[in-house]
């Protein structure tokens, strides 16, 4: 075992979709700086131009393509040119993601209120916004007989958290996938194809800053308190937090991890709480 | 290279690998040493074969030394925890890779067995991870702990009956001390699948290697090597910061199928 060589990624092609994300953007980085070609896929192509310039200044060759994760024509156009430009794809991460308001409860939205159109949306986005990528890019991976798939899942997969049923069944709906493709891979196409997952549990983003601190003065919010005390850690992660569990999942070093959903929440699902 | 370097390297650490001649521990030990880490091969019995592995490394420029250590004997435990601090710091980095397993049939265990299977799997784990975490925690100083659990700990695996428990409690006290010493310690265990060692040579029998190979996606056993991975990855404060309490398979998707 060497970090030059069991960790190299140089030369593989990495697709990520909700590439232009706070999360996504730093596994590029990481990626792209280890010497791996990125292709961004996101929905917003303004937040991709950002990557995409932050990537050139580093002198990473990648592609940025706007692609909506929730439409497999999308998807497949994607592919279609990632190939064209980099002659092969190796790994894709299924970053794409996220949760909405009207999907979630409150002291003003009851639960037998919740708009069906609102949680098929978000189901839509954070499963099928995975499967259809597996599906679409998995195909060149079993005709290339390799590649490694890593999708998203989150903490709330193993236990629901409070407020937010669809994103936490949907989430848990990905972690039931990443097991059952894995198995599937190996058995039909072939044991170098490797899918895997990542749980994070709370990490600091600009989404959910003004959630989970007072703009005011930095301080922490009653959520944002409860989630630290619940959090052996006692801090919320950093996107960077993220970034070597990705880099060893995407290195030959992981080669017989296959089908495994990696908490990254500094302690969260560990603890009961009491 | 310089970003996995950053990530990953582990200079001016001290790592300890409790079974270090062991075919799992020996590879460990061997990829702690090469990420640059001071590493102690802690063996039982195999005096010779520590001295062998550590020469090796030595002479490729790195730093390793090895201790004899009963992991029944709390004393043992504490002198050799001080001896390597004399020798070179503060152990930081802890693997335990040591146990014992035994496919002796439920009925017939008799209680000397039972307390062997749980003093070497279980207690004495617990009692080394307690050594360890004394010094960095009176120091208010980092760590990171990484047990060696089993895919048995979870849903059992047939005729290793006191070993998945032994197991299975290993991965309760991994997230107990994770919570316990946060945030200055991180404690974590690594599920291996079927890696030949010499804990489970006897127990393969064709039979049984032929249910496992149905049963596992990547259709093959693992080799120690490919443990290392997951070990630099959780050793290392800089790429597994936020990593506590979590018990990570590397089982060629064992644990990913049923039928």
């Amino acid at each position: 075992m060497s970090l030059e060589k069991d960790f190299d990624v140089k030369g593989k092609v990495a697709a990520i979709t909700g590439g232009a994300g706070v999360l996504c953007a730093e596994m590029a980085y990481a990626l792209g700086e280890s010497g791996a070609k990125i292709v961004l896929l996101d929905i917003g192509e303004k937040g991709m131009a950002v990557v995409s310039k932050e990537l050139e200044r580093r002198g990473i060759d990648h592609l940025a393509i706007k692609t909506d994760v929730m439409d497999k024509s999308s998807i497949e156009e994607a592919a279609k040119k990632t190939v064209e430009h980099f002659g092969r794809v190796d790994i894709l991460i299924n970053g794409a993601g996220g949760n909405k308001p009207a999907a979630t409860t409150g002291p003003d939205k009851p639960f037998f209120d919740m708009p069906e159109d609102a949680i098929k949306w978000v189901f839509d986005l954070n499963f099928m916004g995975t499967f259809l990528p597996c599906q679409v890019f998995g195909k060149y991976f079993a005709d290339q007989k390799s590649g490694n798939i890593i999708n998203i899942s989150s903490m709330n997969a193993f236990t629901p958290l409070t407020r937010i049923p669809a994103y936490s069944a949907a989430k848990a709906a990905v972690s039931n996938f990443t097991q059952w493709l894995a198995v599937h891979m190996s058995h039909h196409y072939s044991t170098d194809i490797r899918v895997n997952a990542i749980a994070p549990g709370f990490l600091l983003t600009d989404q959910n800053r003004f959630l989970l601190t007072n703009e005011s003065d930095g301080s922490l919010t009653d959520r944002g308190q409860t989630i630290i005390d619940h959090t052996p850690a006692a801090r919320f992660g950093d996107p960077k937090d993220l970034v070597s569990t990705i880099m060893w999942l995407t290195a030959p070093a992981s080669k017989f991890v296959h089908g495994i959903v990696v908490p990254v929440d500094g302690g969260f699902s560990a603890f009961s709480g009491v | 290279m310089s970003y996995l370097h950053d990530m990953f390297n582990l200079e001016g650490r001290v790592a300890a690998v409790v079974g270090g001649t062991g075919a799992l521990g020996s590879a460990i030990a061997d990829s702690l040493a090469r990420a640059g880490a001071r590493t102690a091969m802690i063996y039982q019995g195999s005096r010779q074969k520590a001295g062998e592995i550590c020469n090796e490394l030595i002479s490729d420029g790195l730093n390793a030394g090895f201790w004899q250590m009963d992991v029944r004997n709390e004393n043992s435990i504490h002198e050799t925890v001080q001896e390597i601090r004399n020798e070179w710091d503060d152990i930081d980095i802890l693997v335990n890779a040591s146990g014992t397993n035994s496919a002796t049939p439920v009925m017939e265990i008799d209680g000397e067995e039972w307390d062997r299977i749980m003093e070497i799997n279980l207690k004495g784990v617990y009692w080394t991870n307690r050594a360890v975490a004394r010094n960095l925690l009176k120091k208010g100083k980092k760590g990171s702990i990484i047990n060696l659990t089993s895919v048995s700990s979870d849903i059992p695996l047939s005729k290793v009956f006191a070993y998945g428990m032994s197991k299975a409690a290993i991965n309760n006290m991994t997230r107990f001390l994770a919570r316990e010493w946060a945030p200055y310690i991180r404690v974590n265990a690594i599920m291996p699948g079927f890696f030949p060692g010499q804990q489970n040579r006897e127990i393969l029998t064709d039979e049984r290697k032929q249910l496992i190979m149905q049963h596992s996606a990547i259709k093959r056993y693992g080799v120690p090597d490919e443990l290392c991975g997951a070990v630099l990855w959780l050793a290392s404060d800089k790429a597994s910061s936020f990593v506590t309490g979590t018990i990570i398979p590397v089982d060629g998707g064992f644990t990913a199928m049923t039928i």
